[in-house]
């Protein structure tokens, strides 16, 4: 049984991530790149983390107003929280959509966020994996009267041979109608070469992110899951930029440098455990608790695979982190080159089939219990993500079923309103004294 | 109203819909495929001489589901899985989804992991129906499923069942829609309670056989002039509502519903294959084609001007959108919704439903909506 540590000694060496400061400087600057964006002459286009906005990189300068990292940052913020949640329900909308959505577009309602004025976008570029996000898609591109595109994405795990062809064809004749659909709209003429840089700087980035989470295999673990939840922004606001290249290299230096010596993420590590879903982002210091008992989160299949992170199995049967184009000794010369490889790299990267189709979500959660050496899970049921609740409750049951230890907690990633602290802290008690 | 004897049938195969099935298999010895979206290409299913029968729920209060469904899952959609857990699916021997919303899905997922069923099949239906990719994508997606069923059942699927199968669902949807016109007339000849049964009989049934009440029924009914009951003009819309009682109250009120945009009312049956030489060809472009739900509307809203269409049209006086609680796909269309009936000066009552809580709840609410309508009217 798990007791509390009253007088917690650190069994590892643990000292702070150099690259925190670099972290929270380069993300200022690229949310201050996204609110400027207009007025420096770059197009800003309005979506998702997930959307493949390389494709927009062949138009010129662009920034991007993702839905996703800009909800996260306004839950950050109680009261304007609250405004934003207000404002989207006096326009007659509920409360069952997408969090992160709906506090974009309470503050889109509201004309302000947490950076002053809501930033007018040129377009909206949106996909379809759960259902809030073409739809908030919809209402951002009425509210602005810009033109909307929205990707189809195919949610399945396993595919045949044949299958996967089908969902590549798919992907890359999606992405060939993008182009033409955006040079239309936007007037601009497209760069090829531009294109394929930012295909290379968006899959590198992914295959470092992969690689820095595969490094967090390591006991004891270099990184905690809530510096994984800042260490990925950059990730997904502007994963096809040198300098997010640049943050990726240095901090995989860094955490291959803590693993080569022992350097450990809280210096407890007497319990592993993974956390599924999104956190409360109003509420991170959950993510330190379990630390009194020894126990550190290491990651999530949601922080492992967020974005397009690439794994392949390898020849031990373990993920390994798929390769861009340069490493695999392929050089993309041509637009319809370029666009196949977003297409194949997508099919198999695909974050959402890993949390929002049943039987990839379970592959995964199970291969990251085995491979990540965790010895508990922690399931939030997240009010505000109608999709990664998908399969949760069958997770759960599966989990039991093979002696894997875990619980679930009510809450929200943004909604204070439906978060209660006491009951979730009591579970995490109850948990842990169970292990 | 007309054809009593009909309606009466009609409402019997809903309620019964489980005896239905049962003996239609030892009638038959045939199997029986259950369904969850209706982006399931059912010609193909029948095609194969399996029943398709679309699974849905009871409306009462269930406490099976909570081990295998989120609670924050739509109720409709755990009303559907705690069906098949409770046994009264026990006839169903295999289970289909064309994608559709993340919450329908998890009920399928579940029912295949827990339930008795040696067959299942995911059918990754477009989201993104209007692209000029989606069809050859869906074909391809229906080749496969094709495939499968004649894996299931040992024997191939010959084309001339596919033509017999497509004709029978076109001449159902062609007799469901000529009964709706007759709603369009100043009194209606049959109630909006009467046509979601009748609808809702369809999904459970030979088509065959419904087709042959649907023109027993044809035969009876009086013209568009009709002699039909009349009251405020209603349009019914929104998330799966398969609950009669809800309709049933509002008309009870003084409302007559007379048009809808429910996936278990006009949806399901708008819109007919244009058969050709490519048989899955013309099935994709029909599934395709059909008014969308809003899943399957993220960029042109031609729901919306399908809705406003259909309001024009039933000459509807006022709309009650049913919103099952949840149901973010829905959520996210019904702002839009109200401001169009709005700006056309048409009243909205909107509703969150809990399908597995009596309709009764709403009383109060349509009372004064449809008395507020009244003295508009007046
Ligand atoms: S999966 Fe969840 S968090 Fe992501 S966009 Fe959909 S609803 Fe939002
Ligand atoms: S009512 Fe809404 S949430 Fe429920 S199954 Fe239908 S579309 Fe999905």
């Amino acid at each position: 049984m798990a007791k509390m540590l009253t007088d917690v000694k650190n069994e590892f060496k643990t000292r702070p991530l150099d690259s925190w400061s670099r972290a929270g400087e380069l993300r200022t600057q690229l949310y201050k790149n996204m609110c400027e964006a207009r007025e420096k002459g770059k197009l800003l286009v309005a979506g998702g983390t997930a959307i493949p906005y390389e494709l927009m990189a062949g138009l010129g300068d662009f920034e991007v107003l993702a839905g996703e990292t800009y909800g996260g940052m306004v839950a950050t913020d109680d009261s304007l929280a609250l405004e934003c949640f207000e404002a989207l329900e006096a326009e007659g909308h509920g409360r069952e959509g997408c969090g992160y959505y709906r506090l974009m577009l309470g503050s889109m309602f509201l004309g302000r966020g947490p950076w002053g004025d809501f930033p007018r976008p040129d377009l909206v570029v949106q996909l379809n994996a759960c259902d809030s996000q073409g739809k908030s898609g919809q209402v951002v591109a009425e509210h602005f009267d810009v033109p909307l595109f929205c990707f189809d994405v195919p949610l399945t795990t396993f595919m045949e041979p044949a299958t996967r062809d089908q969902y590549v064809d798919y992907f890359a004749s999606q992405y060939h109608d993008f182009v033409d659909w955006v040079q239309r709209v936007t007037g601009r003429t497209y760069d090829d070469e531009r294109l394929i840089a930012a295909i290379n700087n968006t899959t590198r980035s992914h295959y470092l992110w992969a690689r820095i989470c595969i490094l967090n295999q390591a006991v004891p673990a270099p990184l905690d899951e809530r510096a994984l939840f800042t260490l990925f922004t950059p990730l997904l606001l502007n994963r096809d930029r040198p300098e997010v290249v640049a943050f990726y290299e240095g901090l995989l230096d860094e955490v291959q440098d803590r693993v080569n010596n022992g350097i450990s993420a809280l210096g407890v590590e007497k319990y592993r455990l993974l956390h599924e879903g999104q956190p409360p982002w109003f509420n991170l210091g959950l993510f330190r608790y379990p630390a009194r008992y020894g126990a550190v989160f290491v990651g999530s299949v949601y922080t492992f695979c967020i974005g397009q992170s690439p794994y392949v199995v390898g020849p031990e049967g373990n993920w390994e982190p798929k390769k861009p184009p340069a490493e695999q000794g392929i050089t993309l010369r041509t637009r319809e080159e370029a666009l196949r490889f977003l297409a194949e790299w997508n099919t198999d990267a695909q974050f959402f089939k890993r949390i929002l189709h049943v039987p990839g979500k379970l592959e995964t959660v199970f291969r990251a219990v085995r491979e990540w050496h965790a010895q508990g899970v922690v399931i939030h049921l997240n009010r505000g993500c109608p999709g990664y609740n998908e399969g949760n409750m069958e997770l759960r049951m599966a989990l039991q079923k093979e002696g894997i230890p875990c619980m679930t907690y009510e809450a929200s990633m943004t909604d204070r309103r439906d978060f209660t602290e006491a009951p979730v802290m009591d579970a995490i008690d109850t948990f842990m004294e169970s292990l | 109203m007309s054809g009593p004897g009909v309606m009466g049938k009609f409402e019997e195969i809903m309620k019964g819909r489980h005896d239905y099935a049962r003996s239609w298999k030892e009638r038959t010895g045939g199997r029986v495929l259950g369904y969850f979206c209706t982006y399931v290409p059912e010609e193909i299913v029948y095609a194969a001489g399996i029943l398709p029968v679309r699974i849905m729920g009871s409306h009462e209060p269930q406490d099976v589901t909570e081990p295998y469904l989120y609670g924050g899952f739509c109720p409709f959609c755990r009303d559907c899985l705690a069906q098949g857990l409770l046994g009264r699916y026990e006839y169903v021997e295999g289970v289909a989804i064309a994608r559709s919303c993340v919450h329908i899905y998890q009920t399928f997922d579940s029912w295949q992991r827990h339930l008795p069923v040696s067959y299942s099949h995911y059918l990754s239906m477009p989201s993104r129906v209007t692209i000029p990719s989606a069809a050859g994508y869906l074909r391809a997606e229906l080749v496969q499923f094709q495939r499968s069923l004649e894996e299931w059942t040992g024997a191939p699927i010959p084309d001339e069942s596919l033509d017999r199968a497509i004709d029978i669902y076109n001449t159902n949807r062609r007799l469901q829609r000529e009964i709706y016109e007759l709603r369009r007339g100043d009194s209606p000849p049959i109630s909006g309670t009467q046509a979601m049964e009748m609808v809702l009989s369809g999904m459970f049934m030979d088509k065959e056989e419904h087709n042959g009440l649907l023109q027993e029924l044809l035969a009876q009914l009086p013209g568009p002039g009709g002699n039909g009951s009349v009251g405020t003009r209603i349009m019914v819309l929104g998330s799966e509502n398969d609950d009669t009682e809800v309709i049933r109250l509002i008309e009870s009120l003084g409302g007559r519903v007379v048009i809808d945009d429910h996936c278990s009312g006009s949806r399901y049956f708008w819109g007919e294959v244009v058969p050709g030489e490519d048989r899955l060809g013309a099935l994709a472009a029909r599934y395709l084609e059909k008014p969308p739900c809003p899943q399957k509307d993220l960029v042109e809203r031609h729901r919306l001007e399908h809705i406003l269409r259909l309001a024009q049209e039933y000459r509807v006086e006022a709309a009650v959108l049913i919103h099952e609680k949840f149901c973010d796909p829905h959520e996210f269309d019904n702002p839009a919704i109200e401001s169009m009936f709005r700006e056309r000066g048409i009243p909205c009552l909107t509703l969150e439903l809990d399908t597995t809580v009596p309709a009764g709840q709403f009383r109060t609410r349509l009372e004064a909506f449809l008395e507020m309508l009244q003295l508009e009217i007046v």
